[in-house]
């Protein structure tokens, strides 16, 4: 599965913590803006890179040292719970 | 300083945090709103709404809201993006004096800051003074952050022409019980960056606001008040910052 980031969202760090904003045509088709922790952070630097799935686990795997199996269902659960809220785009 | 142009457009150069900018209306329903904020200098940015942008947003907002309304509304946010580049922002929240400093009483529309603001006025009147009911300037210079007044008074209409510089900031939730505590830089980033009255049409906009919100977080607390709306949590909400900033 392959997903793409809500053209019109930006991602901008205040206070060392990392924000995502809708702004111009992602505006009230995703939430004004929520913050994201580290990991979910990281994923999301993956996804602006345009990696898929794939590439995006093994990326999880080495920064964090976790399994496969857990590096899968980590990514998951982020990239379900952004695009239930409409900050990515399923391809 | 008010002049009459084709299809009735009314211009008015007004001067907001210390900068002027020249406002544009259609409709003359809120001049008077923006008479007192009224000045002779250079305009340094234009702000206006087309027709058919108000056309387009009124069925976004509150039934009954009327296209004069709904212009002044938007005019908001356009100054807002206009100030930007100044390093000054409109923000939603209660401003008054207190103590000689600016406090900011911020929360979602419908939360009680008004009612907040009534608490304490009713029991600490003669302390406190109203700069602006919802939506004052922000001017952060280098001497530090200050408030000032703006023709967006909130559904009380309340203001002043009244400036000062900026205490703290506090974040109203509604709650079974009063608690207040001091909130982390990092957990008020989201719901402080969303007070930004902005219409964040641009990245570069969202940037600009993001880097006012970290100058914000760096030089003033927050705090967080869960309250119940009433006579109570405005004291606790006055004694605690009589304690933590006057050691009062």
């Amino acid at each position: 599965m392959k997903y793409t980031i809500l053209p019109g969202i930006v991602r901008t760090e205040v206070c060392g913590e990392t924000m995502l904003v809708a702004c111009g045509s992602a505006r009230g088709k995703a939430p004004y803006a929520r913050t994201l922790n580290e990991t979910a952070a990281f994923l999301w630097k993956q996804l602006e890179l345009g990696r898929d799935e794939a590439a995006i686990i093994a990326a999880l795997t080495e920064e964090y040292g976790i399994d496969g199996q857990t590096a899968r269902a980590a990514y998951s659960s982020f990239a379900q719970k952004l695009k239930e809220s409409g900050y990515l785009l399923e391809e | 300083m008010i002049s009459p142009l084709c299809f009735s457009i009314m211009e008015i150069s007004v001067r907001l945090g210390g900068v002027p900018l020249m406002l544009s209306c259609a409709h003359n329903e809120y001049m008077l709103m923006y008479m007192p904020f009224a000045c002779c200098d250079m305009p340094l940015a234009r702000v206006g709404v087309s027709a058919a942008e108000v056309e387009r947003l009124l069925p976004l907002y509150e039934e009954g809201s009327t296209a004069p309304y709904v212009e002044h509304m938007e005019l908001c946010t356009r100054a807002c993006d206009a100030l930007l580049p100044f390093e000054r922002a409109i923000f939603h929240g209660v401003a008054f004096i207190w103590r000689g400093q600016a406090w900011l009483l911020t929360a979602l529309s419908g939360t009680g800051k008004t009612t907040h603001y009534i608490q304490w006025k009713r029991q600490y009147g003669s302390e406190i003074s109203i700069i602006n009911g919802d939506k004052p300037v922000l001017d952060f210079s280098d001497e530090g952050i200050s408030v000032h007044p703006s023709p967006w008074r909130g559904k009380e209409n309340m203001g002043s022409m009244r400036s000062a510089p900026l205490g703290g900031i506090i974040m109203l939730k509604q709650g079974q019980e009063n608690a207040m505590r001091r909130v982390e830089p990092k957990e008020a980033v989201a719901e402080l960056f969303m007070q930004f009255l902005f219409t964040r049409s641009t990245p570069l906009d969202v940037r600009r606001v993001c880097a006012l919100e970290e100058r914000l977080l760096q030089t003033v607390p927050v705090w967080q008040l869960v309250n119940r709306g009433d006579e109570a949590s405005a004291r606790l909400c006055h004694d605690t910052l009589a304690k933590e900033m006057y050691n009062a």
